[in-house]
């Protein structure tokens, strides 16, 4: 998932993108909206806040021994549990099951997992033909974009780009009314959903306890895949569970609330197994793969507690930087706050060290995470080990090493400023600076650099010292 | 269901995964916090008038229809109204409260034994409910041969019906009265409204893949 152009200029363009600009302002505006309003209806949010963290962090302080009974429970109520360490090997797991029982056709929930492990060429090299079910998925998979936003794929789409991807893609009479669009898509998917014999999922929390895998939709796709194909088969990183059905009510709380500001999603499904007699109408066979690919590495690093990110896109709404250059730009599975520091984690700094970099440090996807995780931390941790690792740029190594030498030595430093402080006087107009060379252009480029005052500091409190003596 | 053995590469792959997560456990540093005092809802410590009072308003405040009927007759005239004249897919008789199916007997429904083509040409879905969440207006539905799933989730308008005693105030409460039933069946589906999708431009559209409709009828 290496991206193809330099995080810089994926910026610079998504920056000049008007268009990108108004609807990721519009979208995440109105979310944040929502979200603050749902979780003023909670009772004790911010108890419930507690309470859902704690719910993942001690799943996580006892991984090896919750995955165990999960397993289980999975067992005993009729799923087949599969591992997997890789992306490779959980491709070939889930490809070997559809060889073996000659399933062809698959409707596929929203996973981001799936994307993560890039399951849909893989499957479709073994034959089987994968359809996106939800919707934003869907018109993803028709413009064969990629998703820009965990919650809402499509984020950077208009209507009226969706009606044309319609209208090319699926020979229906270009219309920009969603009512419609959402129809035609009713219609086209409805065959595939009576017509699939694999249903793909990942799963939003798996509880140890009871065995469940839980998942939630809004608009009934994936509830449509795991009830009418012969096989569902759910993909859910290791990291994904809670202990008891009481802790998924405090996730499924805050969950909604965080994702769109609903208390909590239309459809809920706690999946127990395949049907349990041969006239229920359900799966023959339910299938559960878990993936590593990355978490226990996470689990034994300083980044350990991102793995109780519970995807639901706050932080993503939250973030300036998100909201200045939308998902795309990250060339990431995972965008936004929670993906700068999940990505280096999962697939190592090196090439990835930019991300974290991309952060005001505002702190604001903290204060909005629901299970409080503490994302400046982290980004601050990875850019420090990035620097210590990979070292710093040149110009910045220089500079720095030119200020250190300034900086120790009073006489050069008050030198230095004044004549700084003379030039920066002589080129600023109003009392602004707005074009600064070298280094500084930089800063200058984007905003203006207030000119510095006549009498610096170490004058005033120089003269200060001398009226008192 | 598939009872095979799991074979090596699974094996391999389960003993790596855990050994790794194991190693990683020794060292890692999650932030180790004490847990939290347990939350309560006002709701749970309301009486049942009160839960059956919110189960309806939030029920209307996400655009559901709500019938409340004062008697089980009620109930069945309410229901035959609604389903006059339509194609029907419901649970059987024995699984509908209030003698509905009895009150059907006029122009028989189909049932999840029909096949799949002809279920999602249905009209409307009539379907029971295990247990009423008045929290959140929320059904829960435990499938099972006698509900079949497919009755709250082909046809364009679901109707429910729900039993005043089958309202519980919380999530949690609900997940305490179904007990070691959630585990036994193959999938509980909690219901909340109708089928809804932001994805274009946020604008609410109803009935993507479930029904656009959803009718609760209220009994005694």
């Amino acid at each position: 998932m290496s991206a193809p152009t330099p995080f810089t200029a994926r910026v610079r363009r998504a920056v000049r993108d008007g268009h990108l600009h108004e609807a990721i302002g519009r979208a995440t505006g109105q979310l944040e909206a929502r979200r603050g309003a749902a979780f003023a209806s909670l009772e004790q949010a911010e108890l419930v806040r507690d309470r859902a963290r704690h719910a993942r962090l001690h799943a996580l302080g006892r991984l090896d021994a919750m995955l165990e009974t999960f397993e289980r429970r999975l067992t005993e109520n009729g799923v087949r549990v599969h591992w997997a360490r890789d992306a490779d090997e959980a491709c070939r797991i889930v490809a070997r099951l559809a060889r073996e029982r000659g399933l062809r056709r698959a409707v596929k929930a929203k996973s981001m997992l799936s994307e993560e492990i890039r399951l849909n060429p893989a499957l479709e090299a073994a034959g089987v033909q994968v359809v996106e079910t939800d919707l934003g998925e869907y018109v993803v998979q028709l413009a064969d974009d990629r998703p820009s936003h965990i919650i809402l794929p499509i984020l950077h789409l208009t209507k009226e780009d969706v009606g044309r991807v319609m209208e090319r893609r699926l020979a229906v009479p270009f219309t920009p009314r969603p009512a419609e669009l959402c129809r035609v898509a009713r219609e086209r998917l409805r065959g595939d959903f009576l017509a699939a014999d694999l249903g793909i999922s990942g799963a939003n929390f798996g509880v140890a306890e009871t065995g469940t895998i839980c998942l939630v939709s809004n608009e009934g796709n994936i509830r449509m895949g795991t009830t009418l194909p012969r096989v569902h088969v759910a993909l859910l990183g290791i990291e994904k569970l809670v202990p008891t059905l009481a802790d998924l009510d405090a996730m499924l709380k805050v969950l909604a609330r965080s994702a769109t500001g609903q208390k909590i999603t239309v459809y809920t499904s706690l999946i127990h197994g395949p049907r349990r007699t041969p006239d229920e109408i359900a799966p023959e066979e339910v299938h559960v793969v878990l993936l590593d690919h990355g978490r226990a590495a996470t689990l034994a690093g300083e980044e350990a507690e991102i793995l109780a990110c519970i995807r639901c896109g706050a932080c993503l709404n939250a973030c300036p930087v998100f909201r200045a250059i939308g998902g795309h730009a990250y060339g990431t599975v995972y965008p936004g706050p929670l993906g700068s520091v999940l990505t280096p984690a999962l697939r190592g700094l090196p090439e990835w060290r930019e991300l974290p970099e991309a952060s005001s440090l505002c702190g604001a996807c903290r204060e909005v995470c629901p299970v409080r995780i503490d994302l400046p931390r982290m980004l601050l941790g990875l850019r420090a080990r990035g620097v210590a690792r990979h070292g710093a740029p040149l110009r910045l190594r220089l500079a720095m090493r030119a200020f250190a030498l300034l900086a120790t030595r009073p006489r050069w430093l008050r030198l230095a400023r004044r004549i700084g402080g003379a030039l920066a006087r002589r080129f600023a107009r109003d009392g602004w600076l707005r074009r600064a060379p070298g280094l500084l252009a930089g800063w200058t480029a984007h905003r203006d650099l207030p000119a510095p005052a006549r009498r610096s500091f170490d004058d005033w409190w120089e003269e200060r010292r001398r009226g008192r003596a | 269901m598939g009872a095979r053995e799991p074979d090596a590469v699974d094996g391999a792959a389960r003993a790596g995964i855990l050994g790794r997560v194991r190693a990683a456990l020794r060292t890692a540093r999650l932030p180790d916090e004490p847990e939290p005092p347990p939350t309560e809802s006002s709701l749970e410590r309301a009486s049942p008038q009160e839960w059956r009072a919110r189960f309806v308003a939030e029920l209307r405040a996400i655009g559901v229809t709500v019938h409340e009927e004062g008697s089980a007759g009620a109930v069945r005239t309410r229901v035959g109204a609604l389903l006059a004249g339509r194609s029907v897919l419901a649970w059987p008789a024995r699984a509908l409260p209030y003698e509905l199916g009895a009150a059907l007997a006029s122009h028989p429904p189909l049932d999840g034994s029909a096949g799949r083509a002809g279920q999602a040409a249905c009209e409307i879905g009539l379907t029971g409910v295990d247990a009423a969440i008045a929290e959140t207006g929320t059904l829960a539905l435990v499938s099972s041969r006698d509900h079949p799933r497919t009755a709250s989730l082909l046809p364009p308008v679901h109707v429910a019906v729900v039993a005043s005693g089958q309202i519980v105030p919380t999530l949690a409460r609900g997940f305490e009265r179904l007990g070691p039933a959630i585990p036994r069946a193959s999938a509980v589906n909690l219901i909340t409204g109708p089928s809804r999708t932001a994805d274009i431009e946020l604008e609410l559209t109803l009935g993507v893949h479930g029904p656009r409709e959803l009718v609760v009828v209220v009994g005694p």
